[in-house]
Parts: C-alpha cells; sequence; structure tokens
C-alpha cells in the first residue's frame, strides 16, 4: 500500500502512541480531580499544552483543547456576537468553516464570502473592499488549503482585517507542522489545528485564541477549558498531541525539505503527462500537497484504479469523499465544472519514498494511457 | 494510594488499549473512515463493525448511535440540539435537580434563551418518582431529561417508568447514562426513550470518547452543534476517532459480559465498607437510596467534622467530595443538598467509588483511614460531644 | 507529600499542638468565635498566672486545615503573653504568620474575635464572638 493522503489523516507517530500508552494505563486520573491520581493527569495536561503553544509561537494560557480541527473552527466562529454580525469567510475554506457559516447565516449573522482568484489566493484588495462594504466582525480565512496546499498571504490579510476592526481566525489545520506559525507575531486573534494532520491521535485539536477573545461555548457543563470546551479531557489525546507536536517542531526543517524533495520528484514526472494539470502552481503551497486534475478523467474512477494498484490518493477533501460532487475549491478558483470533477490530491508525509512517487507516476501514466483510449491523441504519452 | 475515585474516571483495560493501538500506527487502522481509498474503506467497516456491536450492548438500531467526544457533548447535543429542533412545539423542559452539570449548564443556557425551566425535586433517597414527574410535565414541555445512576450518589433513577410517563405526554426523554453503561442492563428501544448519552471512561475505556442515542423510530431530531464534514450523518461533523470508538466499544463489551458478577462483587465491596465504618463511627449518613442504588457509589456524610479538613487529611485517599467535575471549586454538592441534607452534611461528606481493580484489601486500607480520620477531627471539635 | 496548604499550616494542621481542654480550675478563661452558621468555631481556653501572664493555651477548632492551624499556632503565640500584649494581636500578623489566602483571612478574625471573648470572660464562663463577616459562608 501507498499511502499518499497525508491531508486526510497521517499515521501516529510511535512515539506518540509510546507516550499515549501510560496514559491509558497506569495513569488514569481524571485531570479535574484533587487528588494525587487527577493532579498528575492535570500535569500531563499543561505539558502537552505548553508542548502545543510552542509548535504554534502561542502562549500555553491561548490553547483551547477540543475534539479535533472541525470543532476548533466551528468554536473560532462563535466569536462574532451581538446585533447584525458579520463573517466574511473565503470561498475555499474547509468544510467545517463553510458548513458553520452556513449554519451561522441560518441563524441571522449576516455571511459574506471572499473570492479567490486562478490561483487560489485572496487578494488583499478585494478583503479590503469588502470589509469596508460589510464591517465583519470576523475574517475567516484559511491559512493552507487542504486540497490544493494554496498559502494565503495571512499576515497582510489578518493586518487588513485588524484595520477595520474585524477579528481574523484562520484555519491552520493544513499549516501546522509544514509553515512557521508564530502566533504571538501574527495579527490573528484565533488559529485552528488538529492532530491526527500531525501524526498525532484523532479525536483532539486546539483552537488558539487571544485572551482578549470573548467566546461563546457551544457547550456547557464542567467548567473544564477555562469554562470554553467542558467534557473531561481526552487525556492520551491531548498527551499525544503534544508529542506529535513536539515532534513537529524538531523535525521541521527535516520534514519540509523531504516533502519538497518528494513533490520536486513528482511534479518533475507529472510535467511529461499533457492530461495533467497542476492547481496553484504560481501560487506558494504547502511543501507536500500536490492537486492534479486530469482531462477526460473523472476522480473516483481514477481514484478507484490506482486504489486496486494499491496507491491510495484522494480526490479532494475526505470529508466529501463519495459524494460525488465536483471540489468546491476548483470551482471557486474558476475551473469549470468538468475539470473540478476532475481532481486528484497527492499529499506525502512520514514515511513515503521517492521509489512510491515513481510507483504513482507509473500508474498514472498507465492509466491514462490504457484507460482513456478515446482520449485526444496529443494527451497520451509514451 | 488507594483509587477508590472510579466514579470520576477509571483505568483504560490493557486490552481496550491494545486495541486502540492497532488503530493509530502506519501498519493498523490509521486512515481516515471517511477516505474512499481502501484503506479509509477498511477503517470506515471498523467503524461500523463498533457502532454494530455498541447498538447491541444498548439495546439500540445501529443507526441510532452518534459518536461524541463524551457524554458532556452527547448531553449538550441532546439537549441544546433537541430544543433547537423542537422550538416551535414549545419551550419548556423539565429536569431532575440532581442531574450532571452537563445536563444543567446547557438547560440553563436554554434558560438564558428565553426557554423554562420545570425542576423535579427528589425525595430524601435521591428518586425522581414518576407522579411527580408526570405533575411537572406541562402543555408545552418538549423534553425532559434524566439520568438513569447519579454520578455522586449512585442512586439508580426507575427509567422505564419516567420514559412511559413521557410517551403518555408526548414528550422526548432524555436520559444521561454516563454512569449506568455496564453497570446495568440497558435498553433504550425497549425502555422508549428518545435519547441517551454514553461515555467511555467510566467504565474501563478512554477518556474523550461517548456516544448519543438518537432514536430513530419514532424519529427524534436534533440541531447539531457543530458542522463540516457531515460525518454521522451530518449531526456530527468531525473526523471519527477510530481508536477511540474502538476502545470504548471493547470496554463496555468487557464491561457487559462481567456485569452481573461485578454488581454482585461490588455491592458486597460496599457492604463491607459501610459495615466497617459505620460499626467505628458514630453519626454516619448514606446519601443514596435503599434499594435503587448502584454498587459501584457509596456517598457518606461524615457529621462533626469540616470537609475541606477531611479531604485534605485524606492524602493518600482518591475519592471524591462532590463530583470531580466541579471539585475545584469550594461548593456543597447540589446534589446531596438536593436529597435534603444541610450544607455543612454535603459539605462533610465523601464519595467512594468502586471498580473492576478495587479489592477487599483496598478498601480495608480506606476504612481504616477514614476512621482515625474522623476521630482525629472529631476530638479536636469543640463541637463533637462524644469527644474523647 | 504535596499538598496546596503552605509547610506551616500543613503541619499544624496534621500534627496540632496545644489542642484540647484545659482543666477547669481557677483561672481559664474561655472564648469561643462561631460563623454565623456554626459550621466554623474556634474554642480558646486560657490559664493566667498570678502575674497576669498566659500560663497556658489550648485550643479546639471545627474548620478547615487553615482554622486548626491557625487555633496551634495561635496557643503557641499566647503562651508566656501578658494580657495586655495577647490583647493587641493583629489580624495582618495571623494573615502572614499562616499564610492565609483572601478566602481564609476570616481564620485570623476568628483568632482574635476568641483572643478577645475569653480575655473578657468570667473565669469558668465561655464568652462567645459571633463573627458577622460572611465572605466566606
Amino acid at each position: 500500500m501507498i499511502y499518499l493522503d497525508h491531508n486526510a489523516t497521517t499515521p501516529v507517530r510511535d512515539e506518540v502512541v509510546e507516550a499515549m500508552l501510560p496514559w491509558l494505563g497506569r495513569h488514569y486520573g481524571n485531570p479535574s480531580s484533587v487528588h494525587r491520581a487527577g493532579r498528575l493527569a492535570r500535569q500531563a495536561v499543561d505539558e502537552a499544552r505548553a508542548a502545543v503553544a510552542a509548535l504554534l509561537g502561542a502562549q500555553p494560557a491561548e490553547v483551547i483543547f477540543t475534539s479535533g480541527g472541525t470543532e476548533a473552527d466551528n468554536l473560532a466562529l462563535q466569536a462574532v456576537q451581538g446585533r447584525d454580525p458579520q463573517i466574511l469567510y473565503g470561498s475555499t475554506e474547509h468544510a467545517a468553516v463553510l458548513e458553520s457559516v452556513t449554519a451561522r447565516a441560518r441563524q441571522g449573522v449576516g455571511c459574506v464570502e471572499l473570492p479567490v482568484d486562478g490561483q487560489g489566493q485572496i487578494a488583499e484588495q478585494a478583503l479590503a473592499e469588502r470589509l469596508v462594504a460589510n464591517r465583519p466582525q470576523l475574517v475567516s480565512v484559511m491559512w493552507a488549503n487542504n486540497e490544493s496546499g494554496v498559502i494565503q498571504n495571512v499576515v497582510a490579510l489578518g493586518d487588513c482585517a485588524h484595520r477595520h476592526g474585524a477579528l481574523m481566525h484562520t484555519d491552520a489545520v493544513q499549516a501546522a507542522g509544514k509553515l512557521e506559525i508564530d502566533f504571538a507575531g501574527l495579527p490573528v486573534d484565533l488559529l485552528s489545528v488538529s492532530a491526527h494532520k500531525i501524526n498525532g491521535p484523532k479525536g483532539v485539536g486546539a483552537l488558539l485564541a487571544r485572551r482578549s477573545v470573548a467566546l461563546t461555548p457551544m457547550q456547557h457543563g464542567g467548567g473544564q477549558e477555562g469554562g470554553r470546551r467542558p467534557g473531561t479531557e481526552n487525556l492520551a489525546g491531548i498527551v499525544g498531541f503534544g508529542v506529535a507536536a513536539r515532534l513537529a517542531a524538531e523535525e521541521f526543517e527535516a520534514r519540509r525539505a523531504r516533502a519538497l524533495q518528494l513533490r520536486g520528484h513528482l511534479e518533475a514526472g507529472l510535467a511529461d503527462l499533457p492530461a495533467v494539470h497542476i492547481v496553484g502552481q504560481q501560487a506558494a503551497r504547502v511543501s507536500n500537497t500536490t492537486l492534479i486534475t486530469v482531462a477526460g478523467f473523472h476522480s473516483e474512477a481514477l481514484l478507484m484504479a490506482l486504489d486496486r494498484r494499491g496507491i491510495a490518493v484522494a480526490s479532494g477533501s475526505a470529508c466529501h469523499a463519495g459524494s460525488g460532487r465536483p471540489s468546491h475549491v476548483l470551482l471557486a478558483m474558476g475551473y469549470p465544472e468538468e475539470q473540478a470533477h476532475a481532481a486528484i490530491r497527492i499529499s506525502f508525509g512520514e514515511g513515503n519514498t521517492l521509489a512510491e512517487v515513481d510507483a504513482f507516476l507509473a500508474s498514472l501514466r498507465d492509466l491514462i494511457n490504457m484507460q482513456r483510449p478515446a482520449l485526444a491523441p496529443g494527451l497520451l504519452v509514451n | 494510594m488507594i483509587y477508590l475515585d472510579y466514579a470520576a474516571t477509571t483505568p483504560v483495560r490493557p486490552e481496550v488499549a491494545e486495541a486502540m493501538a492497532r488503530c493509530l500506527t502506519v501498519d493498523g487502522h490509521f486512515a481516515n473512515p471517511a477516505s474512499e481509498h481502501a484503506p479509509g474503506r477498511g477503517v470506515r467497516a471498523v467503524v461500523e463493525q463498533a457502532r454494530e456491536r455498541f447498538a447491541a450492548l444498548v439495546g439500540a438500531r445501529p443507526q441510532d448511535i452518534i459518536w461524541t467526544s463524551g457524554a458532556t457533548e452527547a448531553n449538550n447535543l441532546a439537549l441544546l440540539g433537541g430544543a433547537e429542533f423542537y422550538r416551535d412545539r414549545g419551550q419548556r423542559i423539565v429536569l431532575a435537580r440532581t442531574e450532571h452539570k452537563s445536563v444543567l449548564d446547557p438547560c440553563r443556557q436554554l434558560a438564558s434563551r428565553g426557554w423554562k425551566l420545570d425542576w423535579l425535586d427528589v425525595d430524601e433517597e435521591g428518586l425522581v418518582g414518576p407522579q411527580s414527574l408526570e405533575a411537572a410535565i406541562a402543555e408545552d414541555t418538549v423534553l425532559a431529561s434524566c439520568m438513569l445512576v447519579n454520578n455522586e450518589t449512585g442512586v439508580i433513577q426507575n427509567v422505564p417508568a419516567l420514559a412511559r410517563v413521557c410517551e403518555g405526554k408526548q414528550v422526548m426523554i432524555h436520559v444521561d447514562a454516563a454512569q449506568g453503561l455496564g453497570k446495568l442492563p440497558i435498553q433504550c428501544q425497549r425502555w422508549n426513550v428518545a435519547m441517551m448519552s454514553f461515555s467511555a471512561h467510566k467504565l474501563g475505556g478512554p477518556k474523550g470518547a461517548g456516544a448519543l442515542y438518537l432514536r430513530s423510530r419514532p424519529p427524534v431530531r436534533v440541531q447539531p452543534l457543530m458542522f463540516g464534514g457531515g460525518q454521522e450523518r451530518g449531526l456530527r461533523s468531525g473526523t471519527l476517532p477510530v481508536h477511540q470508538i474502538v476502545g470504548m466499544v471493547r470496554a463496555a463489551e468487557l464491561a457487559e459480559a462481567e456485569r452481573e458478577s461485578e454488581f454482585k462483587r461490588l455491592g458486597a465491596l460496599r457492604q463491607m465498607l459501610w459495615d466497617k465504618l459505620s460499626e467505628a463511627l458514630p453519626q454516619l449518613e448514606i446519601n443514596g437510596a435503599r434499594e435503587q442504588q448502584s454498587p459501584h457509589v457509596l456517598n457518606l456524610s461524615f457529621s462533626g467534622v469540616d470537609g475541606e479538613a477531611l479531604r485534605a487529611d485524606l492524602p493518600g485517599l482518591a475519592v471524591s467530595s462532590g463530583s470531580a467535575c466541579t471539585s475545584e471549586r469550594a461548593e456543597s454538592s447540589y446534589v446531596l443538598r438536593a436529597l435534603g441534607r444541610s450544607d455543612a452534611l454535603a459539605d462533610a461528606s465523601l464519595r467512594f467509588s468502586f471498580g473492576r481493580e478495587t479489592r477487599a484489601q483496598d478498601l480495608r486500607a480506606a476504612a481504616d483511614l477514614v476512621i482515625s480520620s474522623v476521630r482525629r477531627l472529631r476530638a479536636l471539635s469543640p463541637q463533637w460531644s462524644d469527644a474523647p | 507529600m504535596s499538598t496546596s496548604y503552605p509547610t506551616k499550616v500543613w503541619r499544624l494542621f496534621r500534627e496540632p499542638r496545644r489542642a484540647g481542654r484545659l482543666e477547669d480550675r481557677d483561672g481559664v478563661l474561655t472564648g469561643r468565635a462561631r460563623t454565623p452558621a456554626g459550621h466554623a468555631e474556634l474554642l480558646l481556653q486560657l490559664r493566667l498566672a498570678a502575674d497576669g501572664r498566659i500560663e497556658e493555651a489550648r485550643f479546639l477548632a471545627l474548620g478547615c486545615p487553615y482554622l486548626i492551624a491557625t487555633g496551634g499556632w495561635l496557643c503557641s503565640h499566647l503562651t508566656g503573653r501578658r494580657r495586655e500584649s495577647a490583647q493587641e494581636l493583629e489580624i495582618a500578623l495571623v494573615v502572614e504568620q499562616l499564610e492565609l489566602p483572601a478566602v481564609k483571612r476570616y481564620c485570623a478574625v476568628m483568632a482574635l474575635e476568641a483572643v478577645q471573648a475569653a480575655l473578657a470572660a468570667e473565669a469558668g464562663e465561655a464568652q462567645t464572638n459571633q463573627e458577622t463577616d460572611q465572605e466566606h459562608e
């Protein structure tokens, strides 16, 4: 099995599992209990909090642990309050923001979409215009897109939002561990991350929130996480997140260099395939992600064919896998619907090799040549 | 340290940890269950099989189980989500005074949005009478919430009888069964409850895992708390934590297999602890029920001592006063006050709670510590007349 | 043993000194301080020597570890002092000596009231000061 879908989820590192196991074994206190077992658990949560904060350049007190990136995004959007609030959000956001925005809109929150250009980026000018027109409380723009890997200029957009008095939220689920993040110096008030995208466990994430931001909790009862997110802490998961964050910080350069090498090799190979188009290639992208469209193919068919050859890639976001819907990211970037149906995402991570890239390229070349004989002759490759 | 705080949380069983570890690493079921490729489909099958097994354990249909991050989320989803969905039917909820914070607080949240809360008193055993529930249900009552087993006292409510009352009045009943799973036989469908919340970490499973039973026939609906990828039929978005789900179900199965024998064993342990303490110490009071009582909790009030001093004087004993979720705040238990205890007696209480790893010698050692501490503090008290 | 209490408080709580009652002979003064609901009480007994010095002091306490520690500290502090010196006890000193957090300041108030009650009492009769500050209730 060649796993090239690390943006969907990543395997948990052995070191992380080892760190988690004692908290599924001999240590089992409830962090809210005042006795020794409880205090030990509290300490472990606090250490993990410090590690996550360190990876992101934040203060530990700014870290709110959640059940994942989706909850963090949903919670971030709870920062808008009061009468007639408005949210500006990017058109290529993750479903966790898009669907959450839709739900807020049903409650009467004004929600205005920010367009992206053909490279998937939001122009500062476009944001500035809407800030003036809509006077939003909150701007939500994802740092690195989960499908295309395209990076937004969060600093420029955040500064712009702040100049107009809006709060800035960024979904950094795909950016954490791949881009340098220094929350302390960023014009960002809220930032979402997830453990399972950085070789940590599923079911745990965090929202960084500046202490000045008033968040309305989505859940109530118990008072954990300063009352902003109640419920007994996912102890082992949080400990695992902490170790995964520490490893991501320690191995930051090595991982990036490795991903760039793999992707460079992939994209050099793809350049020989005329049917293949690389999305967002002119834009800055995170090091591990390549989104392609393959002319004449439907992504579901291509995905299944690759799957039969033991290669796991995605048609876009895992959340919409199997929905048969075209990629909303490509549609937002102005691609025609047919091409938006033909997207394949390759995302690298832990353990991937150049040989695996070669195997993927060979399979793709085969499939293009063999399975689409009807394809225009110019798109075939020998 | 003697750990007698199983109602706060329990050790994860080794078999559970092993099952979880197999869902984490690159050689295991690590993929995203929403992915379409082979590893994703394989993991999806693991999750769905877990759902079927869990549903069978609680007498539910698989499609009626929604995975959550714990009982707190399940309670919030049931109450906030249910209230939101049915707001046009009426804005009134009836609930017992002794509910867990994660039921009380969402209901108070609803009250701040204009919902009316009707509080059910409990008797001195902590029980809600079906008649008082019936009397409390008004024309526009939409939801009722009552827990199966109280986290502080271990009192078991007569959920089937309460559910029948609700059925007759066409009110949806939500049951917080976080403390009941693994201790009592649970039959979601037969009892005809609308919703039921479960937690993994109270029965040897991991923290951060839970489930909500949401009846599909006749259907009960909720508005989601979180939106996103549309997992769990759109009712609970977010990548499913496969290892947590697998761990929860494994723990529930192990607990079910031993349920009856453990019920008896813990009952005998509880009796032994009570006998030892009550023989040595006059003026102890049990906070709990005579019959409808889970054997895993013994909650006692010690008159003539100060609660804080008693807790501080037992550093080698991991027990609770009130529930763990509120123990950072020094307030006497609202649950015990609802049973009619004075502030002082509610404050001077200890909750001993036991589980699978608890042995008789743990309780004997605990009893010795408690007896000497209570005697010492009573001897220090100017108000204690039996002071030697 | 890690505890959230200051070392001195912890020691005085776990191994109280001068706890108990004085034999009720001539010259024993008894003072009590009580919170309004009676949940906490400090009982102080003093035996005055012929020269007016406090010869012996004993306490009993129903209350938190801070109050029990306060009782023990108070008895040590008073022993050997003259009546006038005992009367000059200040809340700030008790707060400082026992590192009382704000929510436990009432322990110092109760110490003061117990001393005043004892010194105002006739030998053999207890005097009670009901504390009126309710912040700790």
